[in-house]
């Protein structure tokens, strides 16, 4: 039996349609599978902070200062913490090759176990698996403004080099953006936040909006499988789009036949 | 072998239980409602092991600074607040049956030691944004002299000064906020679910692998 949407908001907590979802499933599915059989090859737009982030590490390493980086306030199950953490396994993997001291910070307990193994392992697959320091991983504080003085308080005690905050983020941002600005570090910011996106692009060099930290781990990877999702998301929008006019025009003039079918 | 167990089960157990909630979430059926309500649970419980690691974790780093005398002072206030609200808290707790949240000492050190901090912080915030706004509102490009002009019609707009000075300037603020800004910030919020989307199906597919390292 299917939920409808009165009974979804009537489930709190609850959202979604099962049509919508299927249908999201089988477009990301059929865009995979062509990518990876070759027969699309998606061009991705450049994102100028990801391209930067090579620039940051040979700063780094020039300058002979960490870097830091923060998934934010995020516990594992937030989709941001996940997205950060796909560009902090690759980040830390330059620091590894390139010696330069890599700072992570995160303010949920449940992000220290995955982030301990897949940074151990950024060092392992690096050749160095003895440069990896685990108190280099460091949980200051679940309280967001405990953690955000933490933060503050490394960024300018250790002057790093660039500073990353790249994860789920809320009223601390700016006090992590202005910290970094004031230690002189070159800053990347990433985040879905929209209230904390202006903040970013106004003290950040250079700011992930949205969905750019999302498919930043894609990205990075370039793998057909990866890349494949990201033209399937790019399907699921502009059928959204047109859903979205042929909808409002179809309300307007009273028939709401599409929008009861979508909400199935 | 190690393989298998490191990158291939993990994935299958992921794919498995995201199919699962995604089905309790989608579809009315008591038995799995139940279900996938007790398993939020459990992990609920297993997230709140994470906290004993992290706790040891910090306590190390700060029982080394202190052992290298980098910061004796700040560590062992630290250590000394974190540890003595841990045993303290438990033994009352476990012994008397006070609560944490009506323990005297647990609560002078929150509310004597860590709320004004917080507090604190929170107020250094208004300094920070006076000093981001100056950077972000000096008229250097196109787009900085668009933010610098909307953000004083909606800064007047809001101040009950503005409609004093001119009313419509209460209606341009309205205009801003409901038409240009709420277009933008539903653009950034769709297209975020979009990508939260492909990013799960990726995950549950097994082709983003970063979240768990990538090494050979």
């Amino acid at each position: 039996m299917y939920i409808t949407d009165v009974e979804l908001s009537a489930r709190s907590g609850y959202s979604g349609s099962l049509l919508m979802f299927i249908v999201s499933l089988v477009i990301v599915s059929m865009a995979v599978y062509l990518t990876i059989k070759g027969r699309i090859k998606p061009k991705l737009r450049r994102l100028a902070g990801i391209d930067a982030i090579d620039e940051m590490i040979g700063r780094a390493t020039e300058l002979g200062r960490p870097i830091h980086y923060t998934v934010g306030l995020g516990s594992i199950s937030d989709s941001q913490v996940i997205a950060g953490l796909s560009i902090a396994s690759y980040v830390a993997r330059k620091c590894a090759e390139l010696n330069v001291r890599f700072l992570f910070t995160f303010a949920s307990p449940s992000v220290q176990p995955v982030a301990l193994d897949l940074i151990k392992e950024a060092y392992v697959a690096a050749g160095k698996p003895e440069a990896f320091v685990p108190d280099n991983v460091r949980w200051l504080s679940d309280r967001q403004f405990s953690f955000a003085t933490g933060v503050m308080g490394l960024v300018l005690r250790e002057k790093v080099a660039a500073n990353m905050l790249l994860g789920y983020f809320a009223a601390e941002s700016l006090i992590f953006a202005e910290a970094g600005f004031r230690a002189g570090a070159i800053q990347i910011a990433g985040t879905t936040n929209s209230y904390q996106i202006p903040f970013f692009v106004t003290v950040c060099d250079y700011t992930l909006i949205s969905e750019e930290l999302i498919v930043a781990g894609a990205y990075i990877s370039q793998e057909p499988g990866q890349v494949g999702t990201i033209l399937g998301q790019d399907y699921i929008r502009i059928i959204g789009l047109v859903l979205m006019a042929i909808g409002a025009v179809l309300y307007a003039v009273g028939i709401k036949t599409l929008t009861s079918w979508i909400a199935l | 072998m190690s393989m298998v167990i490191k990158r291939y089960i993990p994935i299958v157990i992921l794919a498995a239980i995201a199919f699962f909630m995604a089905g309790d979430t989608l579809l009315l059926e008591p038995v799995l409602n139940d279900l996938a309500s007790s398993g939020r649970s459990a992990v609920t419980i297993i997230g709140s092991f994470a906290v004993i690691l992290s706790v040891v974790m910090l306590s190390r780093l700060h029982v080394r600074r202190i052992q290298r005398k980098t910061t004796v002072v700040e560590s062992s206030v630290l250590l000394t607040c974190m540890w003595v609200t841990i045993i303290w808290g438990l033994y009352r707790f476990a012994v008397e049956g006070v609560s944490p949240a009506a323990e005297a000492t647990v609560q002078s050190i929150f509310y004597g030691i860590v709320s004004p901090g917080d507090s604190t912080i929170y107020s250094i915030l208004a300094f920070f944004i006076a000093a981001a706004a100056y950077r972000a509102f000096r008229a250097r490009s196109l787009e900085a002299t668009l933010l610098l002009a909307a953000g004083v019609l909606v800064m007047l707009g809001k101040a009950p000064i503005g409609a004093s000075i001119w009313l419509p300037l209460v209606d341009i603020q309205n205009w801003i906020m409901l038409v240009p800004n709420m277009a933008g910030s539903r653009v950034i919020i769709m297209s975020a679910i979009i990508a939260t989307i492909a990013l799960y199906i990726r995950i549950i597919f097994g082709y983003e692998r970063g979240w768990m390292g990538r090494g050979e």
